[in-house]
């Protein structure tokens, strides 16, 4: 009799210290298990959680509103402002100062070929081999990288018709540019309403994290890279541009932090219909064989949600399975 | 109709190797001429092999992957290749035919 306070004490202090350590969270609200009468158990669909997102994720509570989808459906909406910058990791570092910096002074670069690179000064080196003759974005008598330092410079490189005195530069910018972080607003149905034909993603941003930042479609690598220009993002798979402020372009795992507990890969955010989006791979991993077009698949816990594709696949999910909520302007 | 469409992929392969080194944008030319939600794969420049379907991104259709990566051999990859059906990323054709070469 005496084993059941001691256990679960022992369970409480597991838990603070796992918590403690990673900073990650257990979804214990990922579904609700409601015993019927008959001893039969019932499964409810889990979907989006407010209360998932870490301390600093958020500018303020959610509140729920009504809405339209983009389908017509009218229903009601969470209202959720995200802070715009990761709640549990640094933003940065970006372009490695060197030829000679290693790979802890800069971040990755992914090109949708299914690499991730680390940017250090062997990758900046080795661009001419890896993107054509006419790649040079060091100065051959110092080695220093060319790096967008500024934010003339920042705002000169980080758009579509790069100016031509950025090219052949590492781009990186800073939020401090642009008066600090760029807080976004969500309405994001409380129920999600699937469709038989699955929206594509197109140029838009498909969600939030649960750390507080904006999930933003495939990097336009092929206009960055004609420019002659690396966007290098952060070992999260973030960047910073002049109009989005910190965004992701694909999960490195930084944000795959609300644990489940039966081995299956971890909630990262949610997407703008409301259904959840976990890591690639299980807790043993491996990954799912029975994803659908937009790389989603139900189970009795979660119902329908997406599993991200991998970083060097420059993406995270592949078309919206429900009618989509919409980002407000502020 | 497959002869002139691979002749299509290579020349489209081409013309963004000849620009762009190895950019890598066999997920595109994977979805050469399909539609959306239309089956596609492609074999990326790290061996790997990608089964999904077309998805639109920005105009553009891109394979996107919803089966687990799968690494090929030297000898699935001649096969693949001698298939047609597979695009393969244009930086492994070169160095397939700078083998052939030597």
């Amino acid at each position: 009799m005496q084993k059941t306070p001691l256990l679960g004490l022992l369970l409480v202090l597991t838990t603070a210290f796992l918590y403690g350590c990673n900073g990650s969270q257990t979804d214990e609200t990922a579904s609700d298990e409601d015993t019927s009468g008959d001893g039969s158990s019932v499964t409810v669909q889990a979907v989006f959680d407010p209360d998932v997102f870490h301390d600093g994720a958020l500018l303020d509570t959610p509140t729920i509103e009504n809405c339209t989808l983009s389908g017509g459906t009218t229903t009601t909406c969470y209202r959720v402002t995200i802070a715009g910058e990761p709640a549990t990791t640094e933003i940065g570092p970006f372009c490695p100062p060197s030829i000679d910096s290693d790979a802890s002074e800069g971040g990755i670069w992914f090109d949708g070929s299914g690499e991730v690179y680390d940017i250090d000064g062997e990758f900046i080196l080795n661009l001419e081999n890896l993107y054509g003759g006419d790649w040079q974005l060091y100065d051959p008598e110092t080695g220093k990288v060319n790096i967008t330092d500024t934010q003339a410079s920042c705002e000169g490189a980080a758009r579509p018709d790069v100016a031509e005195e950025y090219q052949n530069h590492c781009v990186e910018c800073s939020l401090s540019y642009f008066g600090g972080a760029v807080a976004e607003t969500f309405l994001i149905p409380v129920e999600p309403v699937p469709m038989n034909n699955p929206d594509s993603i197109n140029n838009n941003n498909l969600g939030l994290t649960v750390n507080g930042v904006v999930l933003a479609p495939p990097a336009p690598v092929d206009a960055i890279l004609s420019a002659n220009t690396i966007a290098a993002f952060d070992d999260c798979g973030g960047h910073i541009n002049p109009f989005e402020g910190y965004h992701y372009h694909a999960s490195t795992g930084c944000t795959e932090s609300v644990f489940q507990s039966d081995n299956h890969a971890s909630l990262l955010g949610y997407a703008l219909d409301g259904y959840g989006i976990y890591g690639m791979l299980n807790m043993a991993g491996e990954e799912d064989y029975d994803l659908d077009e937009c790389r989603g698949h139900s189970d009795d816990t979660r119902g329908y949600h997406y599993h991200s594709a991998s970083a060097g696949e420059n993406m995270f999910i592949g078309c919206f399975k429900g009618e989509q909520g919409s980002i407000v302007a502020e | 109709m497959k002869k002139y469409l691979s002749v299509l992929v290579t020349l489209i392969t081409f013309n963004s190797f000849a620009h762009q080194g190895h950019v890598d944008d066999t997920a595109l030319l994977a979805c050469t001429e399909k539609q959306k939600s239309d089956p596609c794969a492609y074999v990326a420049s790290n061996l790997k092999l990608h089964k999904g379907s077309c998805q639109q991104f920005n105009q553009h259709f891109i394979c996107v992957r919803n089966q687990p990566l799968e690494t090929v051999t030297d000898k699935e990859l001649a096969k693949l290749r001698s298939e047609g059906e597979v695009a393969i990323s244009a930086w492994l054709s070169k160095q397939h035919e700078h083998h052939e070469d030597h």
